[in-house]
């Protein structure tokens, strides 16, 4: 399958018409329906929308930057043209007023989305086990989970049925996917992308980026995502960079600090040496390491699991059955709340919503939802420091590769700690990025995981841009999906 | 930290969750072995240290206050679970003789 650059590349000038790049797309998502990536897509309006590009083109009109490519999106952003579930009970056949601000801006730039994938529910699971309508399968072994919350953003991109996908990220929810998929995976800095139109899971941790095969796409589709939106209050007002030629830069003298807390305990042995022969490759490319400490990691997760949830419980206080969604019966208003409640949520995030619940309610807020605020001002300090020394941090971003399904789905806390890597980004509203480096003995992909300075995000894709020049871990497809390739 | 069904029971009611007997039973187990895990938060250092809300230090923003269009009440019922002529019809809010 082509890029994202090589398909809007091919369509601008005319070597392939966005009507076959969308009937192809079509029939790769069509004949890959047992990995559950996708809950809707939309083959009518896709195909029209490729025509109308092919129509400009024919016409002599200008096109943009992602003209004809067919883009996945996380069901959890906002679409006025194709259902929005949000992987939720609740929103079955809830149909949404707008369009979020980031699908807007890939329309505009003539990308056409496909489809709304897959999620665990209102982005709450580290597996997409959590989805009201089933799991999502890994594409490099149909027993193992994608990772999540994005994974069925991550396998669709993974598989090869889209160039591109997006993904939501509240505690690593596009990163961990993304390296359990093979794919790269980007959560910009806290600010950088519009959350207008996405459904609000953690509002102070939440971030919407791509997912795609390679940084270069990350870097292309960043052009189009990235910038104020004068509808999302805590959008950054700065303008950003030029991501895609920030990426050329060799990277001699870059320095990498690697943080003794992420080589640790509980990290696999396969893992940890996949992540080191990567930095190998990048100090060949001349960055030099050094070894630093993030002395509060130890608290991210527990501090995270208090300050997610008691934002979800507030987040999710709208979905009371009264304007939209599920509405059960009940004998009066506070019973029709917790009857539409009781059925329309899943587990997950039932659970979720009773944490925070608990660590806001009086007596237990300055105990739990308090003393996690102050920790997270400590986590914030960690990073502010170690990017006083160095560029880029780098390490893992999961202590395994992609579990078995069911593996974790008993035992909560066992679930939640599959993103002790991940989460302290998001506290910290700094930029990640997973780029494959390697595979364990079974043929699983493993992430690299780049972490910036707020707003670092140019630095994390030249990075990861020069590293994918000089491997081709990137370039592998889960073997079930080559012959499919080949056809294409 | 042990917790016990009714406390269970009694976030749920504060959270507008209905339990099944099901649900409610994993959760206390689930649940405690969750906050005794935050129970580590304990020995971070915080004594002098603010409280974090958001990770950036972004100031307030104000729009011009200018008219412009709303969706109007066709589109803002499109959702809705139950309607009566042209409102969102909802349960009995206050119980007789309380307005």
């Amino acid at each position: 399958m082509l890029t994202v650059f090589e398909t809007a590349e091919g369509v601008r000038r005319g070597r392939v018409l966005a009507e076959d790049v969308m009937r192809d797309c079509l029939k790769r998502i069509g004949a890959a329906a047992e990995i559950c990536a996708f809950l809707h897509v939309d083959a009518e309006r896709s195909l029209a929308a490729a025509r109308r590009i092919d129509e400009a083109r024919s016409r002599g009109e200008a096109l943009g930057p992602l003209c004809g490519v067919p883009i996945a999106v996380k069901d959890n952003l906002c679409t006025s043209f194709a259902p929005t579930t949000c992987g939720s009970a609740m929103l079955a056949g809830f149909s949404s007023l707008y369009d979020a601000e980031v699908v807007r801006r890939l329309e505009r730039a003539g990308a056409i989305v496909v489809g709304k994938t897959n999620l665990d529910e209102f982005a709450m699971g580290s597996s997409t086990e959590n989805s009201a309508f089933g799991p999502t399968r890994n594409p490099w072994d149909p027993e193992r989970v994608p990772g999540g919350s994005s994974g069925g953003s991550a396998a669709a991109v993974a598989a090869r049925l889209v160039p591109a996908a997006l993904g939501s990220d509240t505690g690593g929810s596009i990163r961990q996917p993304a390296a359990l998929c093979g794919v790269t995976g980007l959560k910009p800095g806290y600010g950088r992308v519009s959350r207008f139109g996405l459904v609000a899971f953690g509002s102070s941790l939440d971030q919407v980026g791509p997912i795609t095969t390679d940084a270069r796409d990350a870097a292309l589709l960043m052009n189009v995502l990235a910038g104020p939106d004068a509808r999302d209050s805590t959008s950054a007002p700065d303008a950003p960079p030029d991501y895609v030629s920030a990426i050329d830069a060799p990277i001699g003298g870059l320095r990498i600090g690697l943080p003794r807390e992420y080589f640790g305990e509980g990290l696999s042995t396969e893992v940890e040496a996949a992540v080191h022969g990567a930095i190998d490759v990048l100090r060949t490319l001349g960055a030099r390491t050094k070894d630093i400490t993030l002395p509060h990691t130890e608290y991210a997760a527990a501090c995270y699991y208090l300050v997610a949830p008691a934002e979800a419980s507030s987040n999710l206080a709208r979905f009371d059955g009264l304007r939209y969604g599920r509405r059960a019966e009940g004998a009066d208003l506070i019973e029709v709340y917790k009857a539409s409640r009781g059925q329309g949520l899943g587990a997950e995030v039932k659970r979720r919503i009773m944490i925070g619940t608990h660590a806001l309610s009086s007596g237990y807020y300055d105990a739990y939802y308090d003393k996690a605020s102050r920790v997270r001002t400590l986590i914030r300090g960690d990073f502010e420091r170690a990017f006083s020394e160095v560029d880029v941090i780098a390490g893992p971003v999961t202590p395994t590769t992609a579990f078995c399904l069911g593996e974790k789905t008993s035992d909560p806390l066992a679930m939640y700690l599959s993103d002790v890597y991940t989460i302290p980004a998001n506290l910290a509203g700094i930029c990640g990025i997973s780029v494959p480096c390697g595979f364990d003995a079974r043929g699983l992909p493993i992430g690299l995981q780049l972490m910036g300075p707020v707003f670092g995000e140019a630095r994390l894709l030249q990075t990861a841009h020069q590293f994918q020049l000089a491997t081709d871990h990137h370039r592998c497809v889960p073997p079930a999906f080559l012959a499919t390739e080949a056809a294409a | 930290m042990s917790l016990a069904l009714e406390d269970v029971r009694r976030v749920a009611h504060l959270a507008r969750l209905n339990l099944t007997e099901d649900e409610a039973a994993a959760y206390v187990g689930q649940l405690a072995s969750i906050l005794d895990y935050f129970e580590r938060l304990g020995t971070a250092p915080t004594a002098d240290v603010p409280p974090t809300a958001h990770a950036l230090a972004l100031q307030d923003v104000l729009r011009d206050d200018v008219p412009a269009a709303g969706c109007g009440p066709d589109l803002a019922l499109r959702n809705a679970p139950s309607v009566d002529q042209g409102f969102f019809k909802v349960p009995k809010v206050l119980a007789d003789g309380e307005a």
